[in-house]
């Protein structure tokens, strides 16, 4: 194994081997099936065939019972309560990882990897939330009307919160694939905007859910925006901290 | 690689609870509407009479069935209305028809 632990010549094999020798290559790693590539593929197709099965059931159901059940705005409801939990997950994991809280229990990589994670993911319940309004009976929604901000014939200024916080949202999830070419500094200032954007989420949730009335989703509101508030501040304490070791050391 | 494992275990249990969250609050909502729909459809069974009985000889059940805007209430009126000159009057059955849940001024 000395070979491995001194460098090669360049342009040719190491001093006192006639060919180069491959380092052994470790055996692959079987990954279990709960954790793996696939895990993802079967859970999102299992979720999706719920959310489908859901509406089956709702349409055979109403269909029987002569009532209307509309489904398309119960799955907006909850896919909307899913992708705001989502959110303050991702705010919950930004801010640990900009005040560089990385304990033994949640290091970096991960707290990174769930923040990236969590972002897409709560654009793709985002998605659900709005798109699937264009089946709704109830609300007459077009594309403009989902699309464009303001323009929701249903509680257009919440709405138009919701719509604008995507687009924020969307901004801030993209700028960290230009961070080299916009650089950090314009990177970071695109970033403090993520927080106008769960301010704006948190709006449009609480005046224009219809499920706000419940203690349920009022304790959940503010225990979230509470989780948020006080992270900020951590993050801010932790910051003006490492400044000031910074400067004396 | 420790880590590697716990952040696939940690996605795996998100996406699956961001599922189980949005079938919940499905679930939710879906009982709840068939309860409101179940409600007003036995209040108006206890509204509406037998199709085959009979009216006493001087009066005559009518019913009105008003409907509120929710939906899910059913206020039931009944007044007498007194008859002359018929020895035997059909009551007149009431249509379940008539009852529509859906009337809604804003959704629930």
């Amino acid at each position: 194994m000395s070979h491995l632990t001194q460098p090669p010549a360049p342009g040719g094999p190491p001093p006192g081997m006639g060919a180069p020798s491959r380092p052994p290559t470790p055996p692959p790693l079987s990954k279990p099936l709960l954790i793996g590539d696939l895990s993802f593929v079967l859970i999102g197709m299992t979720g999706v065939l719920a959310i489908a099965l859901a509406i089956v059931t709702a349409v055979l159901i109403g269909a029987l019972s002569g009532t209307d059940l509309n489904l398309t705005w119960f799955t907006t409801r909850g896919s909307g309560i899913a992708a705001y939990v989502l959110m303050v997950g991702v705010m919950v994991y930004g801010l640990l990882l900009s005040a560089r809280s990385n304990s033994g229990e949640l290091p970096a990589p991960v707290s990174y990897g769930m923040h990236d994670y969590l972002t897409w993911l709560s654009l793709g319940f985002t998605a659900l939330h709005v798109f699937i309004l264009l089946l709704d009976k109830y609300i007459p929604y077009t594309l403009p009307s989902l699309l464009i901000p303001l323009a929701s014939p249903y509680e257009p200024l919440w709405v138009g919160a919701g719509q604008i916080s995507l687009y924020l949202s969307l901004v801030v999830t993209l700028s960290l694939y230009a961070r080299r070419r916009i650089g950090k500094r314009a990177w970071r200032a695109i970033h403090y905007l993520s927080f106008g954007s769960f301010v704006g989420v948190a709006a449009h949730a609480f005046f224009s859910g219809t499920d706000s009335k419940l203690f349920v989703m009022q304790a959940m509101y503010a225990g979230s925006l509470l989780l948020v508030t006080g992270l900020t501040i951590y993050r801010v304490i932790a910051s003006r901290r490492g400044r000031q070791l910074a400067r004396v050391a | 690689m420790k880590h590697a494992i716990t952040l696939r275990a940690m996605k795996v249990a998100t996406l699956l609870s961001s599922f189980v969250v949005t079938l919940a609050v499905v679930a939710f909502l879906l009982l709840g509407s068939l309860n409101v729909s179940d409600a007003a459809q036995g209040q108006t069974a206890q509204v509406a009479p037998a199709p085959t009985a009979t009216a006493p000889a001087t009066a005559t059940a009518r019913l009105n069935v008003t409907v509120t805007p929710s939906g899910s209430r059913v206020v039931p009126q009944a007044t007498a209305v007194p008859q002359r000159a018929a020895p035997t009057v059909a009551a007149q059955p009431v249509q379940p028809q008539q009852v529509q849940p859906r009337a809604r001024t804003r959704k629930s």
